[in-house]
């Protein structure tokens, strides 16, 4: 099954639609944690999208909050006719420029579309608003993660590599590996178990250092 | 939960957020959301954790990447009086419920039904006074009434002798002035018509047409 398509660097299967459609049902029938769930799996990216249209990181949270909010609120008029992922992504961008019309701003990327923000580099928005100790930290967890990449055995470092770097999908993977899409399911779970180690302890002091600052 | 199913729970997750679930996995997805909140929490920390790893690896951590808004609006969305299933059901309530007589939403069901028929009757009366005007006697009566005539099976000479004496006399009065009519048209249409054409209109302008030939 080789419907997949590439979007903002994820691999998305053709069943995707299908299990956010199930949960949006599920939510549309009273199901509350079913909507965390849909939460969980598209707050990075409605975030690193918003982070586009806002010049103030600060605000980024707040208008995800708002976007999510929104989009339950809205959930009983959604059809299916749409992935969900298109729709949230369009709340969210209606979501960013209320915002800053609320705030009387303006925005260098107000004209942007959708299609647009999503092509637009992280690492320009990053530039601007990292100060340099969270600089020195997340340079920190980048160090520690490929340093941890490479001691990974190398079936569980190929298959997060492939999946990560390159963005293949599960069943792209199992053909490059020649092995079951069960496995490769397994190999990536036990490279983030490994990478996660190391990550966990970093990314508290990085939470830590952000409250404080 | 034992070890082993707590690594399998995570295993879906993991494989949840690339969205490589099949649709029978559906049901341990939503009975892992249903467990114990410590547990969710841990869950959906390692879920964060491991999109903030694919960014780390992609090199495109960003400020936006470590957003987790997830608890706050897990949060707001408790405190939240807004059910999916109040409002589907909101839209189809009775205009009375709970002894509350609802004032707009009973002008509502009169002002459509009645905004129709109003419509309706206006074409419908429209319709009516049209068809009145083609059909009423000034228009269907011709210009000048239309001499009588005899029928086509009565011989020439019969209705020569059928003709009154007097008739002679009005007729050459009626031709002379009907003669006396069509000049005055034929004068005034050459005056008019001139105006339409290029000639009557810049007669300065020598133009050369079919009809000059």
């Amino acid at each position: 099954m080789q419907t997949g398509t590439i979007f903002g660097g994820y691999a998305c299967m053709g069943n995707e639609r299908s299990i956010d459609q199930a949960l949006v049902e599920r939510v549309q029938q009273g199901d509350k944690k079913a909507f965390d769930l849909l939460v969980l799996k598209y707050q990075l990216r409605v975030s690193k999208l918003v982070a586009r249209f806002l010049r103030n990181p600060a605000d980024v949270p707040d208008v995800v909050q708002d976007t999510f909010i929104k989009a339950y609120k809205a959930l009983p008029n959604f059809r299916g006719e749409s992935a969900f992922y298109t729709w949230i992504y369009r709340i969210a961008i209606n979501t960013a420029k209320n915002y800053l019309v609320a705030r009387k701003r303006t925005s260098a990327q107000n004209s942007i579309d959708i299609q647009d923000a999503e092509d637009y580099g992280a690492s320009d928005w990053l530039k601007d608003y990292v100060t340099p100790e969270r600089k020195v930290l997340a340079d920190e967890i980048q160090a520690n993660i490929n340093q941890t990449l490479t001691h990974l055995p190398p079936d569980l470092r190929e298959a997060i590599t492939l999946r990560e770097m390159e963005g293949l999908s599960y069943e792209e993977i199992a053909t490059a590996m020649a092995c079951p899409i069960g496995t490769v399911r397994s190999r990536i779970f036990r490279a983030r178990e490994a990478i996660d180690e190391k990550l966990e302890p970093l990314l508290d002091e990085y939470s830590h250092n952000v409250s404080e600052t | 939960m034992n070890v082993n199913n707590q690594k399998q729970s995570a295993e879906i997750m993991s494989a949840y957020i690339d969205d490589a679930l099949s649709a029978d996995e559906m049901t341990p997805l939503i009975r892992l959301n249903e467990s114990s909140g410590q547990a969710i929490a841990k869950r959906y920390s390692a879920a964060t954790r491991y999109h903030i790893m694919g960014e780390v690896l992609r090199g495109e951590l960003s400020e936006a990447s470590m957003v987790d808004v997830s608890r706050q609006i897990h949060e707001a969305l408790r405190n939240e009086s807004f059910d999916p299933v109040e409002v589907v059901a909101a839209a189809k309530k009775p205009l009375r419920l709970a002894g509350r007589f609802d004032l707009s939403a009973w002008l509502g069901s009169f002002a459509r039904p009645l905004a129709g028929m109003a419509v309706a009757a206006s074409v419908s009366a429209l319709v009516v006074v049209s068809v009145m005007q083609l059909e009423s006697p000034e228009r269907t009566q011709p210009l000048a009434s239309a001499p009588v005539s005899a029928p086509a099976d009565t011989p020439a000479t019969q209705m020569v002798a059928q003709q009154p004496a007097d008739d002679a006399t009005t007729d050459a009065a009626s031709k002379e002035q009907q003669m006396a009519d069509f000049n005055n048209y034929l004068t005034e249409h050459a005056e008019f018509a001139a105006q339409d054409t290029i000639q009557g209109r810049i007669p300065y302008v020598r133009a050369v047409s079919y009809e000059a030939e």
